[in-house]
């Protein structure tokens, strides 16, 4: 958790991971994708060939909504699919 | 006597209605102004003034577009059929044919409606789908496959699950006309 930044306005948690090559890439996003099907938790994802980009945003669609444990425990399921 | 035969046959193959030969260059610059002070204007008339001078690449985007969703359809599948799905996906690339790619993997691969297709200048293009969150990811990560094996390949990639309604209008396909 402690590769999250969170950050204000609106809060969200935020995580770059990079990649040696783009086959690491895709294998990640793959696995992120079972994951995020599983929990039905959907982050913002941006990509390239070696780095993957993550937002995740809280569930209510509030303006000043707050992060939950549900975002937080999925950026660590995060953390354990790229560890 | 040439040029208004051959007005008429463009006149055949446009979906709009093309004015005199001497009116081109009004309209364009009537386009030009309408694109500085009116861009959402300027997007509806510079869309008739492709379709007016461009016939070579309407016609090639007729045949693309035969059997399936093509690039030739997206206006009047973007306009007139609302999205499925408020998710959003978008991959840049560089080149034409790997946009191509991109955008036909993504529409076989799940049930995402191709709603744009930009050139953003510099030889890159830009297409974007909309659909359910999960059938975007899914989408988006076939189209980058797809056109990382094409030419100079994947530029970029974004999903954003939930975008706000704001930006709704830059969502719709501008109509620009490729750039030489």
């Amino acid at each position: 958790m402690d590769k999250w930044v969170q950050r204000n306005r609106p809060n969200r948690l935020e995580r770059r991971l990079e990649f040696e090559t783009y086959e690491e890439t895709r294998n990640f996003l793959d696995n992120l994708g079972v994951l995020s099907e599983s929990k039905k938790i959907f982050p913002d994802i941006s990509f390239g060939k070696t780095y993957v980009n993550l937002t995740l945003r809280p569930e209510s669609e509030e303006q000043e909504a707050s992060l939950t444990d549900l975002e937080y425990n999925f950026a660590s399921e995060i953390d354990a699919l790229f560890d | 006597m040439t040029n208004s035969s051959t007005s008429s046959s463009k006149a055949s193959d446009q979906t709009v209605e093309v004015s005199p030969v001497t009116a081109p260059k009004k309209v364009s610059s009537s386009v030009s102004k309408a694109k500085r002070s009116n861009p959402s204007a300027a997007a509806a008339s510079s869309n008739a003034s492709a379709k007016k001078r461009t016939s070579p690449s309407t016609k090639r985007d007729s045949g693309s577009g035969s059997g399936r969703t093509g690039l030739s359809s997206i206006s009047s599948s973007s306009i007139s059929q609302p999205n499925r799905g408020i998710a959003l996906g978008m991959i840049e690339t560089r080149g034409m044919v790997p946009a191509i790619e991109a955008a036909d993997a993504m529409t076989k691969s799940a049930e995402v409606t191709l709603v744009a297709r930009e050139y953003v200048g510099g030889g890159y293009v830009t297409v974007m789908v909309r659909g359910e969150t999960g059938a975007v990811n899914a989408s988006v990560r076939a189209g980058a496959d797809a056109c990382e094996r094409v030419g100079d390949g994947l530029v970029a990639a974004h999903i954003i699950a939930r975008p706000d309604d704001e930006i709704e209008p830059v969502l719709v396909w501008s109509g620009a006309k490729r750039r030489y």
